[in-house]
């Protein structure tokens, strides 16, 4: 296997090769555009297809062109430019189409800034596109995970039959670290029989997201429910760390984690019992995972670097007689191990 | 996730200087060590008037946050960079600095361990121009630090010269070499 | 017994839903004609605007994908894209092809992305129960334009026919209509002309249709037979606008 020293967007870049990536469409955005760089360079050698598109609103629906054909897509962008795929994301899950789309996240609304955030875990995670589905997302804490993640995000689309999400911070994306490059030799995809062959194969294949007859699209709606409880039972992931005996549990996401980390190695050598809990897959949330933390800890810090979204999400599974507490950072700075260390120390 | 082995860097000062290149040769070097490690770039606001700096963390263990508060050691290359970082410097750290660019007046902070490198001129003796003063430093901070041998770091150089520019392989060598020596040279003066 | 007509092969043997005098479904059959001639029934894919053509694979016995209003040419991208070898159309109204998926057309279009696109152009919004299209004609009344479309409020129809001819990636670009035998052999020869392109490897192939949509404009048939040829293909010249040949290619 080997080893690379990589940039997170890198490692990602090279995990859609991996995967067997054969479509990308994309606009340009700050801060990911080494993403697509990466990918116009690379994908042709590998008999994929890139595909600079005029917009975002294209992009994704090229992507659903693509996937109709039963290749393995992705697409890349940063928030403003996630916004405008949302129109694309419902219809890919209407259609019930597999694609990745990875958001490295900046600072909104608006035009915001292109400092790091978590702002659009609302977005990524409660659906930003109209009507009734779910999108499993996965946040990533190093450039291992980055190639890891993807990799499995382009395993869970074809699964479910549904569009997936990396939900990234952009320090994760800028930041180099060791990678080990485990998929290299992963075999071909399974061909697809619900998909746009080189021909067509007997009955006419219609892929749509349009039910105007009876209930149809009731029918449709319970089946992509019946697909997300599957996901709950079998795609959940989670970390976490020095929770047994933890007085106090820090609960955050992607880069928040991973200073969050640091923050629970100060406290524990200064004899402060603490504990770290880090959903990777933000849907399905880790839902069960925490409650079983929850019936020995009963203090938790929430983290993020937004003004409280995922701490719904958790307030919500631990109910009210669990002291929640929350430090938001929405800040173009990340917050510093001392003083997530320092917010732990208040609460106890 | 308590290590043994940890360093911690921040490294500063414009873009074209070889700021970045110097950190991820730290790296590769470290990497070569068996060493864990994180290099993080400055990026977006960061970067206005042409700074450019980055963070260099080596651990045996996981790394938490690739952004240190206080590092224990830099290498700084420019006046905003000084004023900038030296006043998160940890306690007792280590600074190296290129004299030839920065101004130095007033440095207001009595423990730390300051070295000021004349790297351009020593550049210009071992190469004859003054673009490795990148290395010259990277070599002064390797030899001050202990962070990772010498033998890795020289062996780490062909990782971040790319094809094109492999003539300056040697050269890089020396220009490291220039800053290690010169360590050694003043600690035993 | 001599045969002189069938239905066409790739047409299934169902009844169109359109209303009386639509013209949609003899765009339908004109298309389906031209697939039946090139014997690419297996390997047609089709794209299906937002509009009254969405139920395209009803009728159609080939393999179909339904686009988001608007997008028809960018998912036609992915398609083609990622199955060169199959022979990919969409069928598209004035709403989808000429406003909401104005960038799509018109990048696809400067691509020169090698599918034919059949652009049914009725001046209106049909499906969404007549309201003003980006093609609709100055003074016309429909249900957003109460007083009739006035360009100091509302602009000027967009011809698109001749705003696509003038990009390098366009191979083919024609206006047609279907109000008389002579027009109705035009329109089949450009729209088999379009596949032709495509199959030829030429690049975009485009062709609008002017259509009657009798039910929106309040009219009877016939009635509205007269406003395309007397009202429409005035501010619509029919013709063709640009043909790539082979040899300009080569």
């Amino acid at each position: 296997m080997e080893k690379l020293f990589l940039r997170g967007s890198e490692a990602l870049a090279l995990g859609a090769i991996d995967a067997s990536v054969k479509f990308y469409a994309g606009y340009p955005i700050t801060p990911q555009n080494d993403i697509p760089e990466f990918l116009s360079r690379e994908l042709p050698k590998v008999g994929g297809k890139f595909v600079q598109a005029e917009s975002e609103v294209a992009a994704i629906n090229m992507l659903l062109g693509a996937s109709a054909c039963g290749l393995r897509v992705m697409t890349s962008s940063s928030s403003p430019g996630i916004s405008l795929m949302q129109e694309g994301i419902s219809y890919l899950s209407g259609s019930e189409l597999p694609a990745v789309i990875v958001n490295v996240m900046r600072w909104g609304p608006g035009l915001g800034g292109i400092g790091a955030s978590q702002g659009d875990y609302h977005q990524a995670t409660k659906g930003g596109g109209h009507g009734d589905y779910f999108v499993p997302v996965f946040a990533p804490y190093s450039a291992q995970e980055m190639y890891d993640l993807i990799i499995r995000a382009f395993d869970v689309a074809d699964k479910y039959r549904t569009p997936t999400m990396l939900l990234v911070d952009v320090m994760i994306s800028l930041m180099k670290e060791k990678v080990i490059r485990r998929f290299e030799k992963r075999s071909e995809v399974k061909i697809k029989s619900w998909a746009f062959g080189k021909v067509k194969e007997g009955e006419q294949k219609i892929i749509k997201s349009l039910y105007l007859k009876g209930n149809d699209l009731e029918r449709h709606n319970w089946k992509l429910y019946e697909k997300y409880k599957v996901m709950c039972e079998k795609e959940v992931i989670y970390e976490s760390y020095l929770c047994d005996d933890a007085e106090i549990v820090l609960i955050g996401f992607g880069m928040v984690a991973r200073i969050g980390k640091s923050a629970i190695d100060i406290a524990r050598e200064r004899n402060v019992k603490a504990g770290l809990f880090r959903p990777i897959s933000l849907v399905p949330f880790p839902e069960k995972e925490l409650e079983a933390i929850s019936k020995k800890c009963k203090k938790f810090l929430v983290v993020e670097m937004n003004t409280g979204q995922m701490v719904h999400d958790i307030q919500r599974v631990l109910g009210k007689d669990i002291d929640i507490s929350f430090y938001g950072k929405p800040s173009s700075y990340a917050p510093t191990p001392e003083e997530l260390f320092y917010k732990i120390k208040e609460q106890i | 996730m308590s290590s043994k082995y940890y360093f911690d860097f921040v490294f500063s000062g414009f873009g074209g200087q070889g700021i970045l290149i110097a950190g991820n040769l730290l790296c590769y070097a470290a990497i070569l060590e068996n060493r864990e490690v994180t290099f993080f770039p400055s990026y977006g606001v960061e970067m206005r008037g042409g700074a450019a700096n980055c963070y260099v963390v080596l651990s045996d263990s996981q790394i938490g946050s690739p952004i240190p508060s206080h590092p224990m050691a830099s290498i700084i290359m420019s006046t905003p960079a000084l004023n900038k970082f030296l006043p998160i410097i940890k306690n007792n750290g280590i600074v190296i600095i290129n004299s030839d660019i920065v101004s130095i007046k007033d440095l207001q902070r009595e423990d730390l361990n300051i070295s000021l490198i004349p790297a351009n001129k020593l550049s210009s003796e071992v190469i004859g121009n003054e673009r490795l003063a990148n290395m010259v430093m990277l070599g002064y901070l390797v030899a001050a630090t202990k962070c990772v041998c010498l033998e890795s770091l020289v062996n780490s150089i062909s990782e971040v010269v790319s094809e094109k520019h492999k003539k300056m392989i040697p050269l890089n060598e020396k220009a490291v070499l220039a800053g290690y020596e010169l360590f050694q040279k003043n600690s035993r003066g | 017994m001599k045969v002189v007509y069938k239905k066409p092969e790739v047409l299934k043997n169902v009844n169109f839903h359109f209303c009386p005098g639509c013209q949609h479904g003899l765009v339908h059959k004109i298309i389906a004609e031209a697939i039946d001639n090139f014997k690419i029934k297996d390997k047609t894919i089709a794209v299906i605007g937002v509009g009254c053509g969405v139920f395209l694979y009803d009728y159609f016995d080939v393999d179909s994908l339904e686009a988001p209003h608007g997008r028809g040419l960018a998912v036609a991208t992915g398609v083609k894209r990622a199955r060169p070898e199959r022979i990919v159309f969409t069928y598209q109204g004035d709403g989808d092809l000429a406003s909401i998926g104005l960038a799509e057309t018109v990048h696809a279009a400067n691509r020169g992305e090698n599918v034919s696109v059949f652009f049914v152009n009725n001046t209106v919004y049909g499906m969404t129960g007549g309201q003003m299209a980006p093609t609709t004609l100055l003074g016309q009344i429909t249900t957003t334009s109460p007083y009739g479309r006035e360009f100091q409020r509302d602009g000027y129809p967009i011809r698109m026919s001749e705003m696509l001819a003038t990009l390098e990636g366009v191979a083919f670009s024609a206006r047609v209509a279907l109000c008389t035998p002579k027009q109705l052999m035009e329109a089949k020869k450009a729209v088999k002309k379009a596949f032709q392109m495509q199959l030829e490897g030429l690049g975009f192939s485009f062709v609008e249709i002017l259509s009657a949509c009798p039910t929106n404009w309040n009219m009877q048939p016939l009635e509205a037979i007269k406003r395309v040829e007397e009202e429409m293909i005035p501010f619509f010249p029919l013709g063709i606008y640009k043909e790539r040949r082979v040899s300009d290619v080569l």
